[in-house]
């Protein structure tokens, strides 16, 4: 299942919020990582494209990012929830579960 | 949903774009280095875990791109188009500076007469609602003509009552005060008022207030007296005063825009002043007299009522009031006029006419400045072509000749407005008295919003060829467009060489014009006047200001001032009337005298003058028939009369009318006057009007206590004009003294309008002759630059210096005939508008036709041999081996 960004750039930008609330600050690769792992069933993701999501949720001010070190003593840039982001982020699980509650039987029916 | 918070910051990042990038090329490689520790810890060998991670990655460009995409601002594209645009003008400065100018000069040229305009005829007045507000004057059944006079006191009650429409109703005169302060005495010129009129004009004071009580002897001063006379102290509310001699204190100053009731012209033709000073009309000496009709009223139309209904009302009062007073519809009849109409109206014509010529002068800006850009582009037609090779899709192309208009524009156009506000500052220091509401003549937000307007519409305009070739081009170098780019040759020639024909024809428009309105003021100021106006000296005398002064008295003082003028070294005659030409405004004789051919009863209404015996000599007017007035004709002595020739001819059908009568005498017991003598026509009412008929009586026998005395001098005016107020003084220190002036410089006021209508007009042709003209020597330098391999092939195959220099100008010429024949119809359209400004000379004329083509014809040819000279220095060598 690869996502294409057209169609999926809302929910692939739920994933980034949901895996930054998760596991706390995480630089780029970080996200990139935990989202294919989370993800499961193989997903391959190009990790390029989190780039443009973290920028993008970061221009609407749901999280931001500082200049850190990484495990190996990198200089790297890790982003993090903010409180708007986790209101936004709790706001959309639930559109989304009540969203596919509506979905699951109807796609279901014969 | 962008948090505003956020949108600023994301503008801030459009500044700090280098920066970021920088940041994203770095988190980019630390994400890469992570993913090949991770390939190297599944076992790829290092080259293998460096490719994967880039395929990983998906793309390190790709991923900024979308970064980047994601950052830029809506008016990103038109930013970076601005900063291209502004360095590659700077690139070529020649080009730049030429379009800054030729835009500065259209767009400034504008600026200042459109401030002129919307001051003058746009801008509001500063009386509430000034469009509810009229003016009821008097027309004189027989000439027609309309004063602002008619109503006496009395008058103004009677009105009131009987009007229907009016909803409120004042009276005002202008008149001449003598104001007396600790500084000293000095005459003022202001108006008497009714109590209501500052409430009908809805003007508030300036500091203190306006007088209202008709009972309290309270004036107000305006805002030019009190900065002049009393150093714009805050202090002068309450400051007592006297004028004419009586006690007043000062309650108010008005504002700078009060400039109501305007007065006409004095009887030397004075330029109008505003008033300086309102005092209370019911504390005039002549108020409760019904006799005396001095005053105009000046009212608010009720609020539900239009301007016809009440014209219609006030016809109705007028042929009422009349019936109950006939010795007023005997000579008058009620007329209304709208206020604005009567402050600025005879001034719209002519500010209109100026406001066209001057988008003329823009629109020829305009188109030298596209041929400006048209060159430039096929200059840089490599690099067009380079572009769209590249893909660049058209609208970008398009968006840059915009911009780079634009931006010229813009600030040639802030140029522009720059060099307007020194103009109309330079105007209002010059204070012209012909040019009403100077005050609010400035250059404030309308006047730049306009300047922004028309610069924005300049860049438009000139934008239109450069952007339609450049669509032209960009179509011809499209992938898979066949044939040779035709961004060079014949298309761009022609398409310049339409162009300045277009700027040709609109300058020849103006031309004609220019040259229609100069000679037809040259006719103006040729008029023979009837007088010998080289060497007069006059001046404007009131003998009884703020005093009364028995007749005898007057006549005593006029013969003393005359006697003693005489007695001046140098003065061959001096005299005294109550008016002088050309633009006496004055008294009528009225009369009944049947008609020489029919019989039947005529009323006659004929200008009348009362020089004393030397005023014919000192004005050099000739004598025709009979005799001139001597001292003999004194108070007491039989009625007589002189008449012009004019009066002459109409009243009697012969010259020889000495001997024979007129109807009325001023004398008790007399019943008619007898003419003794006839001399030549004299134009009193203006230069442009025809002459009229004028009756001269003896100032003995009419004495008038408003003046001028006249002195014809053999030697230096100059010094006349200082005797002159001496003189004056000695006889008696209370007469008051208007401005002395030679007869020349009256004549010159009366031409002040017309002549400053033709010098505008025609500099604005000027501009617009040397605008075109610089853009056909472009063209024509520009042909000679491009047609330089075959110059030198025809002089290489024996062509001679003087026939290349014969074909450019050649060329030249065709344009301007071109220019000519197009000019030349729209001339014959246009000049119609010129029409009410024309003195013997129509809107058809056909020399002045001629004269203007020939001129254009003239300086294009100059201009073209100019350009054309440059041909012939090519070298046939240096010319063929260029590329």
């Amino acid at each position: 299942m690869v996502p294409k960004p057209e169609l999926l750039q809302g929910t692939f930008d739920l994933m980034v919020l949901k895996t930054l609330e998760m596991l706390g600050p995480l630089h780029g690769f970080g996200v990139a990582r935990r989202i294919e792992q989370l993800a499961g069933n193989g997903l391959e993701l190009n990790h390029g494209t989190v780039y443009p999501a973290l920028v993008r949720l970061e221009h609407q001010g749901w999280i931001t990012s500082t200049w850190g070190a990484s495990e190996n003593n990198r200089k790297a840039r890790f982003y993090s929830l903010t409180k708007s982001g986790k209101k936004r982020l709790v706001a959309e699980t639930a559109n989304w579960l009540r969203a596919s509650a509506i979905m699951a039987p109807f796609l279901d029916a014969q | 949903m962008l948090h505003p918070r956020k949108w600023t910051a994301r503008l801030l990042d459009v500044l700090k774009r280098r920066t970021l990038d920088q940041e994203l090329d770095e988190e980019l490689q630390t994400h890469i280095q992570m993913l090949v520790e991770d390939y190297v810890a599944k076992g790829l060998s290092a080259e293998e875990a460096h490719r994967a991670a880039r395929v990983r990655l998906g793309g390190i460009e790709q991923t900024k791109e979308a970064v980047r995409d994601l950052r830029a601002v809506w008016f990103e594209p038109v930013w970076q188009d601005l900063r291209h645009a502004f360095r590659s003008l700077r690139r070529s400065p020649g080009f730049t500076i030429a379009a800054l100018l030729t835009f500065a000069l259209g767009i400034g040229a504008s600026t200042a007469i459109f401030s002129v305009v919307y001051g003058v005829l746009l801008r509001q007045f500063p009386y509430t609602d000034a469009d509810r507000l009229v003016l009821v004057q008097t027309r004189d059944g027989a000439t027609r003509r309309v004063s602002p006079a008619g109503f006496s006191g009395p008058d103004l009650e009677d009105w009131r009552e009987r009007t229907r429409t009016l909803q409120s109703v004042a009276l005002c005169s202008r008149d001449i005060f003598a104001l007396d302060t600790d500084a000293g005495a000095e005459t003022v010129r202001g108006a008497y008022v009714s109590r209501q009129f500052f409430d009908v004009l809805g003007v508030s004071a300036v500091l203190g207030h306006l007088p209202a009580d008709e009972g309290a002897p309270e004036i107000a001063i305006s805002d030019r007296l009190w900065r002049a006379r009393f150093g714009a102290d805050p202090k002068v509310v309450g400051r007592r005063v006297r004028v004419n001699g009586s006690a007043y204190s000062i309650v108010g100053v008005a504002g700078p825009g009060m400039t109501f009731p305007t007065e006409s012209r004095s009887s030397l033709g004075a330029p109008a002043t505003p008033p300086d000073l309102w005092a209370p009309v019911e504390r005039a000496p002549w108020f409760n007299r019904r006799a005396f009709r001095v005053g105009q009223l000046v009212a608010r139309m009720a609020p539900d009522r239009t301007f016809a209904q009440v014209s219609s009302d006030v016809d109705a009062v007028s042929r009422a009031f009349g019936r109950d007073h006939p010795d007023w519809s005997e000579y008058h009849e009620a007329v209304v006029v709208s206020l604005t109409d009567e402050l600025t109206g005879a001034l719209r014509p002519a500010l209109w006419l100026l406001l066209g010529a001057v988008g003329c002068v823009l629109l020829v800006a305009c188109v030298n400045v596209a041929n400006l850009l048209l060159a430039r582009q096929t200059s840089r037609a490599r690099e067009i072509a380079l572009r769209v090779s590249l893909g660049a899709p058209r609208h970008r192309l398009l968006m840059h000749a915009l911009t780079e208009s634009l931006l010229l524009a813009l600030v040639g156009g802030g140029l522009g407005v720059v060099m307007a506000s020194w103009v109309v500052g330079a105007l209002r220091g010059l204070e012209p008295a012909d040019l009403p509401r100077l005050d609010s003549i400035r250059v404030d937000l309308p006047i730049l919003a306009f300047a922004f307007g028309i610069s924005t519409l300049s860049a438009l305009i000139s934008a239109v060829a450069p952007a339609w070739r450049l669509m032209a081009t960009g179509r011809a170098l499209a992938p898979g467009a066949e044939g040779r780019a035709c961004t060079s040759g014949r298309n761009a020639r022609g398409i310049r060489s339409a162009l300045v024909i277009v700027e040709l024809a609109v300058s020849l428009v103006l031309l004609v014009g220019a040259t229609l309105l100069t000679r037809s003021f040259l006719r103006l100021v040729g008029t023979d006047i009837g007088v010998a106006t080289d060497h007069v000296v006059t001046v404007e005398l009131n003998l009884a200001m703020g005093r009364t002064l028995p007749a005898a008295r007057q006549i005593q003082l006029a013969e003393q001032l005359v006697a003693d003028t005489s007695a001046l070294p140098g003065v061959r005659a001096a005299a005294a009337a109550n008016g002088l030409p050309p633009n006496q405004s004055r008294m009528m004789m009225s009369f009944n005298l049947p008609d020489w051919r029919t019989g039947g009863p005529v009323q006659r209404d004929i200008g009348m003058l009362n020089p004393t015996p030397q005023y014919f000599r000192a004005l050099g007017i000739p004598l025709v028939r009979g005799r001139l007035f001597t001292a003999a004709d004194g108070a007491d002595a039989p009625q007589i009369a002189i008449v012009n020739v004019t009066a002459a001819k109409r009243l009697f059908g012969t010259l020889d009318v000495v001997g024979r009568t007129l109807p009325g005498s001023r004398k008790a017991g007399e019943k008619f006057t007898t003419i003794v003598g006839v001399v030549g026509d004299v134009k009193y009412s203006g230069l442009g009007e025809a002459v009229e008929e004028t009756v001269y009586v003896p100032f003995p026998q009419y004495p008038f206590r408003n003046m001028v005395l006249v002195a014809r001098t053999t030697g230096d005016q100059s010094q006349l004009v200082g005797a002159l107020a001496a003189v004056v003084h000695k006889v008696d220190r209370e007469i008051t003294i208007g401005p002395v002036r030679t007869l020349d410089e009256v004549v010159s006021e009366a031409v002040a309008r017309p002549k400053f209508r033709t010098a505008l007009f025609s500099t604005l042709a000027g501009l617009a002759l040397i605008l075109a003209v610089v853009g056909l020597y472009g063209v024509a330098t520009y042909t000679v630059t491009e047609r330089t391999r075959e110059i030198g092939v025809r002089m290489a195959l024996g062509a001679g210096r003087w026939q290349v220099v014969g074909m450019i100008v050649r060329e030249g010429l065709w344009l301007a005939g071109a220019g000519v024949a197009v000019g030349l119809c729209g001339a014959f359209v246009l000049t119609r508008t010129l029409s009410g400004f024309l003195y013997g000379v129509t809107a058809r004329d056909t020399a002045s036709f001629l004269l203007a083509a020939a001129a254009l014809v003239l300086t294009t040819a100059v201009a073209s041999y100019v350009a054309a000279r440059r041909a012939a220095r090519v070298d046939p060598l240096v010319a063929l081996r260029a590329e």
